[in-house]
């Protein structure tokens, strides 16, 4: 049953400036794609901010918000993971 | 009223240019450690400037860092910061979105706001819609006196459209309900 006020439609733009490997930008941007309520993410490599339209009766913006800085976390980890692997060969 | 814009991919057409060597050789080098095309990174590149940096020079923008930003604003006199976001709020937006898109009104406006936050990162940005009207969230870590000045800002430019929408504000976020439009 519809309400009065039945979400037409939800737009997010989220900063990814933390991250210091832009190359993960094209990962977090699949990974982002497939979450449920998610209709459609692009990411811009110039500006570090993806932009996001979802489905605000599957997901609110903080869920995106908190999954985003959890992939962006996850990056950083695994970053300086490799980072450390390399350094221990020199 | 207007849905927030969808995030599609734009159509694309080929298009000839010849570029300077050296900025080619650094676009190549770009686009290979952020793992894109060139042409990919090209076209962002591009879409700033048609949406934003060509209308952001008319209106003296400069580029600063944001740690000092955050200093400024933290040391800044808060009556002062107002009567600045107030006469900003009611000049700027108008004469960015007028050289956009040739009008002022509620569309116009909140694409000037989400150009804000995809462009120059000052918040984060969210624009829900539904048949009552838009709350758009906007979210950043300046400060309170950051908060401040984005309630001001935001309330003179809905003036510049007879508006007057309902905000509330923490140290993090301004949230922005406009009903009825």
């Amino acid at each position: 049953m519809s309400t009065m006020s039945t979400i037409r439609a939800a737009t997010a733009i989220f900063s990814l400036t933390n991250l210091d490997h832009s190359s993960c930008l094209g990962t977090i941007e699949s990974r982002l794609k497939k979450l449920n309520g998610i209709r459609g993410a692009n990411v811009d490599f110039v500006t570090n901010a993806i932009e996001v339209n979802y489905d605000p009766e599957q997901l609110t913006v903080t869920e995106i918000r908190d999954f985003l800085r959890g992939l962006t976390t996850k990056q950083e980890a695994s970053n300086a993971s490799t980072r450390d692997n390399t350094g221990s060969l020199e | 009223m207007l849905p927030p814009r969808v995030t599609k991919a734009s159509k694309t057409v080929p298009k000839s240019f010849r570029i300077d060597e050296s900025a080619l050789r650094a676009l190549e080098a770009e686009a290979s450690s952020l793992n894109v095309s060139p042409n990919t990174l090209v076209n962002q590149i591009l879409k700033q400037y048609a949406e934003f940096d060509r209308f952001a020079r008319m209106i003296s923008t400069v580029k600063f860092s944001s740690a000092p930003f955050r200093g400024l604003l933290s040391a800044a006199d808060v009556n002062q910061l107002i009567e600045v976001a107030k006469a900003a709020g009611s000049s700027i937006p108008q004469a960015f979105v007028t050289a956009k898109r040739g009008k002022v009104d509620l569309d116009s406006l909140i694409d000037h706001v989400r150009s804000l936050a995809k462009y120059a990162q000052l918040f984060e940005f969210s624009d829900t819609v539904d048949s009552h009207g838009h709350v758009i969230t906007l979210i950043h870590d300046y400060g309170l006196n950051w908060s401040i000045f984005l309630v001001h800002y935001l309330t003179a430019m809905l003036a510049l459209i007879g508006m007057s929408p309902k905000l509330e504000m923490s140290d993090r976020s301004v949230i922005i309900t406009i009903s009825g439009a």
